[in-house]
C-alpha cells in the first residue's frame, strides 16, 4: 500500500515544472494580505483621527483663549497664508481654519462670533479633521455660552430643549473585527485558490492529454492512484494557506492599526494554530475540488467550475458575517465555517475552546475522508475515463 | 496467457461487443483483425479491466481480471489506444515512474530502463522531456511503457499507426523475440499486411463478433480464397452484407 507515494512523487515533481500553474496557485496567497495590509492602513488612517492633528490657521492671534482650549485638547496650529479654497481644492492642504479680525470684537459684545473652517467633504481625512474641530469648537462655545447665561441669572439647563444621549456600542474591538474579517476570508480562500490548478491538472487535465487510461492499466488500486494525487494537491493548499498566515503576520509587522484600536500582530504561536486549524480546510478544498473536475469534460470547463464552487462553501461565512451572528454551537460541525470562527479567536489573542477545534476538525476530516472515497470509486468507471 | 468467454458488452442498444471467445496462447501472437468500429478496441479495454463487460469472463494466466485487476494487470503489458505522456517529464522518468508502479526499485528498476531502452533505440531520447516528441517517438516511450516489467503477457491496441517504416520492422523483430521467449502476445489492427506479417493466429472481428479464427492457412480455407485478404473481405462481406 505504499505505491501512492510512488504517484505522489511523479505528480509533485510533474506539477512543479509548471511555472505558470504554480503561479497562479501561489501569487495570490503572496500579494493579496500586502495589498489588504494597505488598504486597511490608509482606510484607518483617515476614518479614525489620531488624537494630535495639525491645522493651518489664519488669525491665530484673534482668538488667543479658544487657541489655548483647542491646544489643550492635542490640537496643534501653523500659521498660514493664502488662499484656502485653491489650496484646498488643489490638495495643497486639507483643511484651514480661519479667525476673521472681528472675532474678538463680536465676542466680547456677545455677538455670533464667525469661525471659517475651509474643508473638502469629499476627502474623508478633510471631513474628519472638519468633525473633530468642530467638535471641539461647540464645546467651547457652549462653556461660554452657559457661562453668560448664569451671569445673568439663568440656569443653562433652560437652553436645551432636547438633549441627545447617544450611546454607540461600537468598540475598537468590534471595529477591528470587522476588518480582521476581510482578512479571514481570504486567509480561508487561499487552500482553494493553492489548489485549484493542480486539482484540474491531475483531474480533467489527465484525461484531456490522454494519460489516465494508460495510467490505469498498471497494477494499483484506484485508492492508491487517488491518494497520491489528492495529497499532491493537499500540499498546494496547504502550501498557499501558509504563505497566507506567514505574509499577513509579517505585513501587520509593518502597518500599525493600533488607531483603529486593532493590534493584529501574529505571534509565532498564533501562526502555527492558524496553520494547524486549516490542515483539514486544506484536505477538504481539495477533494471538493478534484470531485468537480473529474466530472468535467474538459480543463476549461473545470475551471468555470471552479470559479464558482469556491463561494458555496464560503457562502455561510459570510452569510453569518453580515448578519453579525454570534458564534454558535452548529457552526462549529460545518467545515469552512467553523474554521473562519476559530480564526476569529486566534487573531483576536484569544485562547483556542478545544472542543470547538476538535469538533470543526473532526467534520471536515470526515467529510474529505468521504470525498475521497467517492473520487476513488469514481476513478475507474467508464464515464471517468472513457466519458461515456 | 489470455483467456476471453462469451464476452458482451453492450452501450445501450448497441452491441459492442456480443459474444466473443478468443484465446491467445503463450508462445504465440495474436491477431485481432477487424475493419473500423468492430470491437476489437472494446474488447482489448474489456482484457486490460478498464471497461466492464456486460457479461462474460476474461482471465490473465488464469487471474479472473474482473475478481483481481491489480493481480492480473502485474502480469499484462498494455499500449493503449491512447499514447498519454507526460509533457513535462523526461523519457526516464517516465519509465521510472511505471516501472515503480510495477513494484521495481533500485538497482531492478535501473536495469528494467537499460533492458527497455534498447528495444526501441531511445537512448538518445531518455533524458529529453517529451513535449515536442514526434508521433513516432511518443509511440516508442508508449510501447516501452508496455514492456518495463518485462510482461508475460502484452496487449497492443494498433501498436503501428503512426510508425516510420524502420520502427515498424524493429517492431515486428522484437514481436517475434518475445514470441519466442514464450511470452503471450495480442494485438489488434486494421492493417492487413501485418496481421499477415506477424501472427500465428488470428481473429476476425466484424460487428462485435468472431466470425473466423485460426492459422493464416485455416481462414483462407474456411472462406475459400487463396489470400487472407480475399479471405478477409469474403468474410466481412458475408457479415456485413456488402458485395464483395
Amino acid at each position: 500500500m505504499s505505491l501512492f507515494k510512488t504517484v505522489f512523487k511523479k505528480e509533485l515533481r510533474d506539477s512543479l515544472r509548471d511555472r505558470r500553474a504554480i503561479m497562479i496557485s501561489l501569487l495570490p496567497a503572496l500579494f493579496a494580505p500586502i495589498l489588504m495590509a494597505t488598504m486597511f492602513h490608509f482606510m484607518v488612517q483617515t476614518r479614525v483621527s489620531t488624537n494630535e492633528i495639525t491645522v493651518p490657521i489664519i488669525g491665530m492671534e484673534n482668538a488667543p483663549d479658544l487657541i489655548q482650549y483647542l491646544e489643550q485638547n492635542e490640537v496643534t496650529f501653523t500659521a498660514y497664508e493664502g488662499d484656502p479654497k485653491a489650496d484646498i481644492q488643489n490638495k495643497n492642504v486639507k483643511i484651514v481654519m480661519e479667525i476673521p479680525d472681528d472675532f474678538e470684537e463680536n465676542f466680547a459684545q456677545s455677538k455670533p462670533a464667525i469661525i471659517y473652517i475651509h474643508s473638502d467633504g469629499s476627502l474623508d481625512k478633510s471631513r474628519a479633521d472638519d468633525r473633530r474641530i468642530s467638535g471641539l469648537i461647540n464645546q467651547y462655545s457652549r462653556t461660554i455660552g452657559n457661562m453668560r447665561l448664569m451671569i445673568h441669572g439663568v440656569n443653562p439647563q433652560i437652553a436645551n430643549a432636547v438633549s441627545i444621549n447617544d450611546k454607540d456600542y461600537s468598540t475598537d474591538e468590534s471595529r477591528a473585527g470587522q476588518i480582521l474579517a476581510g482578512l479571514q476570508i481570504f486567509i480561508m480562500m487561499a487552500a482553494f485558490f493553492g489548489s485549484a490548478p493542480t486539482a484540474i491538472d491531475l483531474t480533467a487535465g489527465e484525461r484531456e492529454r490522454n494519460s489516465l487510461e494508460p495510467l490505469l492499466v498498471h497494477p494499483l488500486t484506484s485508492a492508491n492512484i487517488m491518494l497520491g494525487k489528492w495529497l499532491t494537491v493537499v500540499t498546494y493548499g496547504l502550501l498557499a494557506t501558509i504563505i497566507a498566515v506567514v505574509v499577513t503576520a509579517i505585513a501587520f509587522e509593518f502597518v500599525s492599526l493600533k488607531a483603529a484600536g486593532i493590534d493584529p500582530k501574529l505571534t509565532v504561536t498564533m501562526q502555527i494554530s492558524m496553520i494547524v486549524l486549516l490542515i483539514p480546510n486544506a484536505m477538504f478544498a481539495a477533494g471538493l475540488q478534484m470531485l468537480t473536475s473529474l466530472f468535467a469534460k474538459s480543463f476549461k470547463e473545470a475551471q468555470s467550475y471552479l470559479g464558482f464552487l469556491v463561494f458555496i462553501p464560503m457562502a455561510p461565512v459570510i452569510i453569518t458575517m453580515i448578519g453579525g451572528m454570534k458564534a454558535e454551537g452548529w457552526m462549529f460541525m460545518v467545515p469552512v465555517l467553523g474554521q473562519q470562527q476559530i480564526l476569529t479567536n486566534i487573531m483576536r489573542g484569544e485562547a483556542m475552546i478545544l472542543t470547538q477545534f476538535l469538533s470543526v476538525t473532526a467534520v471536515t476530516v470526515v467529510v474529505s475522508a468521504i470525498i475521497l472515497t467517492v473520487l476513488t470509486k469514481l476513478l475507474r468507471s467508464e464515464r471517468v475515463v472513457y466519458g461515456s | 496467457m489470455i483467456k476471453v468467454d462469451q464476452l458482451y458488452k453492450n452501450f445501450g442498444d448497441v452491441k459492442a461487443v456480443d459474444g466473443v471467445d478468443i484465446v491467445a496462447e503463450d508462445g504465440k501472437i495474436t491477431g485481432l483483425l477487424g475493419p473500423n468500429g468492430a470491437g476489437k478496441t472494446t474488447t482489448l479495454r474489456t482484457i486490460y479491466g478498464l471497461q466492464k463487460p456486460t457479461s462474460g469472463s476474461v482471465s490473465i494466466d488464469g487471474v479472473d481480471v474482473r475478481k483481481d485487476l491489480v493481480g492480473a494487470a502485474a502480469n499484462m503489458g498494455i499500449f493503449p489506444d491512447s499514447i498519454g505522456l507526460y509533457d513535462r517529464l523526461t523519457t526516464r522518468e517516465h519509465l521510472k515512474f511505471y516501472g515503480e508502479m510495477h513494484g521495481l526499485k533500485g538497482q531492478e528498476l535501473e536495469q528494467a530502463i537499460a533492458r527497455t531502452q534498447q528495444y526501441f533505440d531511445i537512448t538518445d531520447l531518455l533524458e529529453r522531456k517529451t513535449k515536442g516528441f514526434s508521433h513516432g517517438q511518443q509511440m516508442k516511450v508508449a510501447l516501452s511503457r508496455a514492456l518495463i516489467h518485462g510482461p508475460r503477457n502484452l496487449i497492443l491496441d494498433e501498436p503501428t499507426n503512426g510508425l516510420d517504416v524502420m520502427s515498424i520492422r524493429l517492431l515486428r523483430e522484437l514481436l517475434h523475440t518475445l514470441r519466442n521467449e514464450g511470452k503471450c502476445i495480442l494485438f489488434s489492427s486494421h492493417v492487413m499486411q501485418e496481421v499477415t506479417a506477424l501472427c500465428d493466429v488470428i481473429y476476425i472481428m466484424a460487428s462485435g463478433k468472431v466470425i473466423a479464427s485460426g492459422t493464416p492457412e485455416e481462414i483462407c480455407e474456411q472462406a475459400g480464397d487463396d489470400t487472407l485478404e480475399d479471405a478477409f473481405v469474403t468474410l466481412i462481406s458475408q457479415v456485413e452484407g456488402i458485395e464483395a
